[in-house]
């Protein structure tokens, strides 16, 4: 092998992949924003950014230039060190999670390529747990950033996301570990594959409530509307992130984007089947005769990969969906939905989930 | 070769982070170097091919438990414990412990003998999961067991002693 | 001579303390002595047959030159007999100090602070005697009538002795903030507590309202309100404005329901000149009121709504609101500080326009309410962040003084429409909607069934809208017609006295009382015969309403004050004046 095989090697199997997936990040993170104000915009009986672009989509490249030139400023009283590393943290976690994140199955892009690639950076055995390890260490993110900063509003948005994060994660985990029993599994490209016959979200009876208690959870994890509580403008002005500007402002909300992809993308590949295609009907039965045999074929026609982001992007609009509507939960009321209703549900399917399994019903 | 550098770096970093951790006078502070600390522990895991221990690791450890202790240490009053005097009464005590267990590290050092053959601490078990939960359950599983309960137990009085505090 | 069996009771019994009986307008008026006052007015609060247990309002006038100088003012209502009485007592000028009333009626509490405030009359026995509109280190007192007007200099680099020297003489010393500062004289430290300032600058303190919260975690160990922030000096402004003029101002109390403010204060005028408004002119006044009551409530519903979280309500009550505004500057130009209703009638006749606006909103708006509250009334989140939230006894909110949807909502089906019907209310059929306990839910129920009351109202008026002069025809207060003006010189001159000087009104007092859309706002005018208003006296509902904020909070949490903030609804245009 000569040096330029090796460089060539080095460039396909770790730049491009890293920069594709960079690039696909960073332009969710940005567009997702304009997602969100224009889908906020038009539940709300308005138009969201028009000026910027053809109907504002140059929106957030304006926003990302705005922020990167405000001045920077941190807090007299602000721990400096701790202050500047939250947002980084925050951000490197979430962005770490799609490492192992696999976006479909090995393929040659229709013959453009020699050979096939796998359109994941790492499969890793134990995928599941990496991403919810991280998710658990982007917390100190949040209670950094609400401590650092010596402001008591941030301090309380730091002490409930830390809290809300903590009693979220269980419910969640234990979620998760129903699918992995499931799949029998912690490999995620084996628990899409485990899925290719059944979505798990029509594993009756468990799937759907397994699916809920994750869904819930994810958006309790991000922050996100009915739960985000940790930077409810209304109470806390804007929670643990009160004192940032310009660019590590950015870096937050980059950071919680980021979030919600990671969050959908494994809502998707845990329970709705990842990259498989819809599929009316199961094969051995109705679905292999016509007319319901050609739409299925007809669904898999489309490039998995396109089906894993719409499902993605279905999920995403869902979460907009929930801000545009629902209040907000009180502190306590966050607490006890979680440690009194959605913990012992979730142990009670987990439970079931292991004795069907066990009896050979599933 | 490349994995012993990286592993010399985890090692440096470890201990680097945790003589840090004991000597900074700000808690959170503190706190930041334990995350870091885990963290390189969990790097060590992933270079024994234990993965699965590595993500509980951060899970559990620096996920949950280190978070609770931020949790604590954040309500404390940080400029008044950077100005308490750092010896405590206590310290010729805490001092002789210190020397007694570092005394039997050093020790164990000394007279133990480390595998170096690579087939036996690395065992390349597809799933880690799998093996650590057949090896918990059946040969482990009183030791696993007892450590259950002795979580229960604490779990109970932390419950009793919450209670109390509310009736006052 | 028997005036009102309240007068002879109380003659009966305070032969000595009663003074000056009198009526005006249909109100008993007495005058007690400094040190019987107490004594009378617990008579008055517990004798059953008497049974005043409601003090609108507790203000002072300044007879400047007069040897007893100030005359405080006791305004009562009774709750079970529907009756008001007016208690007056003279406070000389070289010792000026009263008992405090606030074991009788709590919701004296931030009266007296204001009468110290403004008047610097001190109240003896009252246990957060602290300044409440004015800046704390003050020393001056400006609503008395020579204090000067305009008085305070304003600091630009020019002027920086004349500053020095009015610090010398108008101020004290700035002192370092204590926790007494934050949580009032009565407040301690509590170990392990911390206090929090939610506002004046907050995303929902609706303006510059500051809540000064101990916090245990994040419960309410207390929740002080402060006030003043947004202090412009209305009633001030208004003493040395003409009649017609000061209506202009009394717009930005209210800056949400304006044309409530207006109503308010044309009315005591009104009394005062004793001037009868034309039918045509006391509907379209109604009409205009019930309009500004929607307004004013689409405004409390997005931004309660937007409070607890949801983003969207505030954008859909804006939308509806605009359709309002938009009748508003058909008929009158202006959007929002219209000032269309004034002195002896209405300033304009309705536009053709505005009939057809009018009934394209009634058609539109049942609609929308409904979808309003399929969105909340039985959502879950919604109830519990509501229910249970924010709840007082009866008595305790009709002791504190709060009225409005706020009182309502527990129960007492206090509405000045009904218990004092002023222009023309008793013409109309609605219902006065209550709640049972009084929580935030309660409110936002008790509010959204006002609207479609008030839907209604506006409905019966419009079909009932009698043709005819829109504004007295009396040429003492209302302007000539263009016509006349253009043709005779007799008018034109009239005119333009009318305007460059106003019209005297006749010396005396008159007290009017009408329902805003936040509670019982009351004008309290005095005339010293001339053009210009001897004192303009507004009674607030938002100001006495946000006493109630203290106990209410207490023992919830930071995201419950968000929640019993809104559900008050207070104005801080209004609060502060």
């Amino acid at each position: 092998m000569t040096v330029m095989d090796q460089v060539a090697n080095i460039a396909y199997s770790l730049i491009i992949p890293v920069a594709v997936l960079f690039g696909f990040i960073m332009l969710n993170a940005a567009y997702l924003s304009y997602m969100e104000r224009k889908v906020l915009a038009h539940m709300q009986a308005r138009m969201g950014p028009m000026m910027t672009g053809w109907h504002g989509i140059l929106q957030p490249i304006a926003d990302g230039v705005k922020l990167f030139f405000k001045e920077d400023i941190i807090p007299a009283k602000a721990d400096k060190w701790l202050f500047s590393l939250a947002p980084v943290l925050l951000l490197i976690m979430s962005i770490a999670a799609f490492v192992a994140i696999p976006f479909g199955p090995p393929t040659d892009f229709y013959g453009i390529l020699s050979n096939k690639v796998p359109l994941w950076l790492t499969n890793l055995n134990v995928g599941i747990l990496y991403v919810l390890a991280l998710a658990s260490v982007g917390t100190y993110g949040v209670i950094m950033a609400g401590w650092a900063s010596n402001n008591k509003y941030s301090l309380l948005g730091g002490f409930r996301s830390a809290a809300q994060m903590i009693s979220y994660e269980i419910p969640m985990a234990f979620a998760i570990i129903t699918v992995v029993l499931l799949a029998g599994s912690l490999n995620l490209a084996e628990i899409v594959n485990a899925q290719s016959e059944k979505w798990f979200i029509i594993v009756l009876p468990v799937g759907p409530v397994a699916f809920l208690l994750y869904l819930i959870s994810g958006v309790a994890e991000t922050n996100r509307a009915p739960f985000d509580l940790p930077e409810a403008e209304t109470e806390l002005v804007a929670g643990f992130f009160t004192e940032y500007t310009g660019m590590r402002f950015a870096m937050f909300f980059m950071a919680e984007y980021a979030n919600m992809v990671v969050i959908s993308l494994l809502v998707s590949i845990l329970f709705l089947g990842g990259w498989m295609p819809v599929q009316i009907l199961p094969n051995t039965w109705l679905g292999g005769m016509p007319p319901v045999s050609w739409i299925n074929g007809l669904f898999r026609l489309m490039p998995p990969v396109l089906w894993l982001l719409g499902k993605v992007y279905f999920l995403l609009f869902f979460f907009i969906w929930l801000r545009a509507t629902l209040p907000r939960l009180r502190y306590d009321q966050l607490m006890a939905f979680s440690w009194k209703f959605l913990l012992p549900l979730s142990l009670a399917t987990l439970l079931t989930t292991a004795v069907m399994k066990q009896m050979g019903l599933l | 070769m490349l994995l012993k550098g990286i592993f010399l770096y985890f090692a440096a970093v470890i201990l680097l982070s945790a003589v840090l951790m004991i000597t900074r006078r700000n808690p959170v502070h503190s706190v930041v170097y334990m995350l870091l600390l885990f963290f390189h522990i969990a790097g060590v895991f992933v270079l024994l091919n234990a993965e699965f221990l590595a993500a509980v690791q951060l899970i559990v450890y620096a996920g949950a438990i280190l978070i609770l202790y931020l949790f604590v240490v954040m309500l404390l009053n940080v400029d008044k414990e950077k100005l308490g005097s750092r010896a405590h009464r206590f310290w010729p005590w805490m001092a002789g412990f210190g020397i007694l267990i570092a005394g039997e590290v050093v020790l164990l050092l000394l007279r133990g003998s480390f595998p170096v053959n690579p087939e036996l601490s690395v065992q390349q078990t597809g799933a880690g999961a799998e093996a650590l939960g057949i090896a918990l359950y059946t040969r482990y599983l009183i030791p696993f067991e007892i450590a259950s309960v002795i979580l229960l137990v604490g779990l109970v009085g932390a419950v009793m002693l919450a209670k109390k505090t509310i009736k006052e | 001579m028997f005036l009102s069996p309240v007068i002879s009771t109380l003659e009966e019994h305070f032969p000595d303390a009663i003074s000056e009986p009198e009526l005006r307008s249909g109100d008993p008026w007495i005058t007690v002595t400094r040190d019987r006052l107490a004594d009378v007015l617990t008579f008055l609060k517990i004798t059953p047959e008497l049974r005043y247990n409601l003090l609108i309002d507790l203000t002072c006038i300044d007879f400047h030159p007069h040897p007893s100088r100030f005359s405080v003012y006791y305004y009562l209502h009774s709750m079970e007999h529907e009756r008001k009485l007016m208690v007056r007592v003279r406070v000389p000028d070289d010792d000026p100090t009263l008992p405090s009333v606030i074991t009788i009626y709590g919701t004296a509490n931030w009266h007296e602070r204001e009468v110290f405030d403004q008047f610097g009359i001190s109240f003896r026995d009252h246990p957060d005697l602290r300044r409440i509109l004015n800046p704390d280190h003050w020393t001056v007192h400006p609503l008395r009538r020579d204090f000067p007007l305009g008085g305070e200099e304003v600091a630009f680099t020019h002027n920086a002795d004349a500053i020095a020297v009015q610090a010398d003489t108008w101020t004290e010393p700035v002192r370092e903030k204590t926790v007494q500062d934050y949580l009032g004289l009565t407040g301690e430290v509590k170990e392990g507590t911390i206090i929090i300032n939610i506002g004046p600058q907050h995303p929902s303190t609706h303006g510059v309202l500051r809540v000064a919260l101990q916090l245990e975690g994040e419960t309410v160990l207390r929740a002080m309100p402060h006030v003043g922030y947004l202090h412009t000096g209305i009633e001030k402004t208004a003493e040395n404005l003409t009649y017609q003029q000061a209506v202009t101002v009394t717009d930005r109390l209210d800056y949400v329901a304006p044309l409530s403010n207006n109503l308010g204060y044309a009315l005591a005028v009104e009394r005062l000149l004793n001037l009868e408004v034309p039918p045509r002119a006391d509907y379209v006044r109604v009409i205009l009121a019930e309009l500004t009551r929607i307004a004013s409530h689409l405004i409390w519903l997005g931004t309660h709504a937007f409070e607890l979280g949801v983003q969207s309500m505030i954008l859909y009550c804006f939308r509806e609101r605009e359709l309002i505004l938009d009748i508003f500057e058909e008929l009158s130009g202006v959007r929002m500080m219209t000032s269309f209703i004034n002195v002896g009638g209405v300033r304009t006749d309705l536009t053709p326009q505005f009939g057809k606006r009018v009934r394209e909103f009634l058609a539109l708006f049942p609609e929308k309410l409904d979808s309003y509250e399929d969105m909340l009334t039985n959502n879950k989140i919604w109830l519990k962040r509501t229910k249970d939230i924010g709840a007082l006894s009866q008595d305790t909110l009709i002791d504190l003084g709060v009225t409005g949807p706020a009182l309502r909502s527990a129960g007492v089906a206090f509405d000045v429409r009904t218990a004092y019907p002023y222009c023309g209310y008793n013409n109309f059929t609605f219902a006065v909607p209550t709640g049972t306990t009084g929580d935030v839910y309660d409110k936002y129920r008790v509010r959204m069934e006002e609207m479609r009351q008030s839907l209604g109202i506006i409905r019966q008026a419009m079909d009932g809208l009698p043709e005819g002069p829109f504004r007295s025809d009396d040429r003492k207060v209302t302007l000539p017609p263009r016509e006349e003006i253009e043709t005779g010189m007799e008018q034109l001159i009239h005119h333009f006295l009318l305007v460059s000087r106003g019209f005297p009104v006749p010396e005396g007092e008159a007290y009017s009382l009408i329902e805003s859309p936040r509670g019982a706002l009351g004008f309290f005018v005095s005339s010293d015969g001339t053009p210009m208003p001897r004192r303009v006296r507004v009674r607030a509902p938002s100001f006495v309403n946000l006493q109630a904020l203290e106990p209410m909070c207490r023992g919830g949490m930071i995201a419950d004050v968000i929640a019993i903030i809104a559900g008050i609804d207070p104005l801080m245009g209004e609060v502060d004046r």
